[in-house]
């Protein structure tokens, strides 16, 4: 499976899954877009991207985007932070099973066989995590794109 | 394959978060490297750096620990640098992305990018727009 990218007006940009295998005549692909209602298969990566395109524009054109406050009437939709998609990144295993206190010692050993040591040295210093906490309202403060944030 | 800890991975793995450190042992064990983009590391050591010149007489020592664990931690991490190519990336990300985002979760995904590694994160839809899914991992909520 590969990623590609489409721009439709207004540069909106949409990350489209892309996969191919093997069919009895050459290969078949087949393309979709997360979390909305496009998908497309054909004998090449065009012509599957060159329909998703197609759709894309066909399904934008003919619907918006609202955000529902709890009581039910529609709000301005937030720009400056894009929705929590469960599809974002690679996918992984949501549900692992509990590690065991021996499955644990098993694995910290062999991080330390390789050389990390320093896993969990400030797991008794909670006040050392306040950095992290800075780091994050030092990032909010330096964006591009959308509303600045207000400091 | 190389991955690269943002700040949040860091933090998990300085609090001995579980299921972050058996998806770095499967990691490792596969032969993967482990590695600091250089503007997590800039983060880490400014902070580290503040709290020391503001600290006094009751925290000084404290902080001066803290400090040297970090730098510790941070010598064993390669430190992956911003590029040419990256900085490339950088300004492309700043031309197209039209939702807000911020800079150094940029640097972060244009270093990504410049050395063909994966970035490792629990804020994965900070990255949404700037790096293709397959560049994304969440360790801390994730097992891969």
């Amino acid at each position: 499976m590969s990623t590609a990218t489409a721009t439709i007006t207004e540069r909106k940009l949409f990350q489209i899954q892309v996969f191919h295998y093997p069919a009895e005549q050459g290969e078949r692909w087949k393309a979709a877009v997360d979390g909305l209602p496009v998908q497309a298969e054909g004998d090449s990566r065009e012509a599957v991207l060159a329909e998703v395109q197609q759709q894309l524009t066909a399904v934008l054109s003919n619907g918006e985007t609202v955000s529902l406050a709890l009581n039910g009437t529609a709000a301005k939709a937030e720009p400056e932070t894009a929705p929590a998609e469960a599809g974002v990144g690679r996918v992984g295993d949501p549900n692992p099973p509990p590690i065991s206190e021996a499955e644990m010692a098993e694995i910290e050993a062999r991080l330390r066989a390789r050389g990390f040591v320093h896993f969990g040295v400030f797991k008794n210093d909670p006040g050392a995590f306040d950095l992290f906490d800075e780091i994050e309202r030092q990032r909010d403060l330096r964006t591009f794109g959308g509303e600045p944030v207000s400091e | 394959m190389t991955y690269l800890f943002d700040s949040n991975l860091v933090r998990a793995f300085l609090n001995h978060h579980l299921l972050v450190l058996k998806n770095l042992d499967r990691k490792v064990e596969q032969g993967h490297e482990i590695a600091l983009p250089s503007i997590v590391v800039a983060e880490q050591m400014r902070g580290r750096y503040d709290a020391l010149c503001k600290a006094d007489a009751q925290n000084f020592l404290m902080e001066q620990t803290r400090w040297l664990e970090t730098e510790a931690v941070i010598r064993f991490f390669r430190t992956i640098y911003l590029t040419d190519a990256g900085v490339t990336h950088w300004e492309r990300m700043a031309q197209r992305v039209q939702l807000k985002k911020r800079h150094n979760d940029a640097i972060v995904a244009a270093t990504a990018l410049a050395h063909n590694a994966v970035v490792v994160t629990r804020n994965t839809k900070d990255f949404r727009d700037l790096l293709p899914a397959d560049k994304l991992e969440n360790w801390i909520d994730l097992l891969y």
